[in-house]
């Protein structure tokens, strides 16, 4: 999922500052599963702001809401009303849905709670690590399941660089080096052919590189 | 939960009963979270023995110390308590 942290409370205090009606709305479902901005981190941290407010003696009256996703207009629906009353909208949800909030409701600022960091998974409860970039043209049958373009500092597609050591990448002893992960794991496969057939120049246009991309599903549009 | 509840709902918030000020010394007011098995059966015994403790702590039984949330900590903080005692 998409995996975003929490800014610092002085940050988002500092941004709210000027406002007097603020609803804090929060996403239930990526920034939910890092625990971050879901509705019930939306609720703690409408609480927090209540607080800082009544702290500082400034008037405000800070609300929480939320819905299941924040990028998809049919979970709105229900919100019209809610949406409608504050100054502000502190969107917790990831950086999608802070801009998916504001297309909806021009009239109203939407400030971001959230700094948007990767797409990955839980490696364990509270461990969160980037697994995929989102390059438009995935290799994972060739790397055995690894990814290089996010695992590997230098996006490297044909074998470890000069810098691996011992398993780890150059950059920085805790983080593994992809390639020797998919090594290991194509040797474990049987599959060490894959590894000696070269990668072709990669086309980076179809990552982000090439510019903002949309999809367009034919077959479901109504 | 805050986010079924219509904003209009989240106004209503209770206010926090002060003790009254008798000898000029300020009493704090304290919320004990106590679960059911544990703390909670532990105020119970104190009562059947006629213990006495002060009239400030309320305790909230909770089934178990798991089923604590951070909302409620905070919630209590907000509404003006001045500290959340956790047994269990």
């Amino acid at each position: 999922m998409i995996v975003g942290e929490q800014k610092p409370l002085e940050e988002i205090w500092s941004m709210l500052k000027p406002f007097k009606r603020i609803l804090v709305f929060g996403c239930n479902t990526c920034v939910a599963v890092c625990h971050t901005g879901g509705n019930k981190e939306a609720e703690i941290l409408a609480s927090l702001l209540r607080m800082k407010a009544r702290q500082e003696g400034l008037e405000m009256e800070i609300k929480d809401s939320g819905i299941e996703r924040q990028c998809e207009h049919e979970f709105y629906d229900l919100m019209q009303e809610t949406l409608k009353w504050p100054e502000l909208i502190l969107s917790t949800a990831c950086g999608v849905g802070v801009q998916f909030t504001a297309e909806k409701f021009p009239d109203t600022p939407v400030y971001p709670a959230l700094n948007t960091t990767f797409m990955g998974a839980v490696d364990a409860p509270g461990v969160f690590s980037e697994r995929c970039q989102g390059c438009g043209q995935c290799i994972l049958d060739r790397t055995a399941g690894i990814c290089p373009v996010s695992r590997c500092a230098k996006r490297l597609l044909n074998g470890p660089c000069g810098g691996s050591t011992q398993g780890k990448c150059e950059i920085n002893q805790d983080t593994d080096c992809a390639w020797q992960l998919i090594v290991d794991r194509l040797k474990s496969l049987n599959n060490l052919d894959a590894y000696e057939t070269l990668m072709p120049i990669k086309d980076w246009s179809k990552e982000r590189s090439g510019g903002p991309r949309k999809l367009i599903r034919e077959d479901l549009q109504t | 939960m805050s986010a079924q509840e219509t904003a209009a709902e989240q106004v209503q918030e209770a206010s926090v009963e002060h003790s009254p000020v008798t000898t000029g010394s300020w009493e704090p007011n304290i919320i004990a979270f106590a679960c059911h098995y544990c703390a909670f059966a532990a105020a119970d015994l104190a009562g059947v023995m006629r213990l006495s403790y002060p009239p400030n702590v309320k305790i909230i039984r909770l089934p178990c110390t798991g089923r604590l949330d951070h909302i409620y900590v905070l919630r209590a903080l907000e509404r003006g308590i001045d500290g959340v005692f956790v047994a269990g």
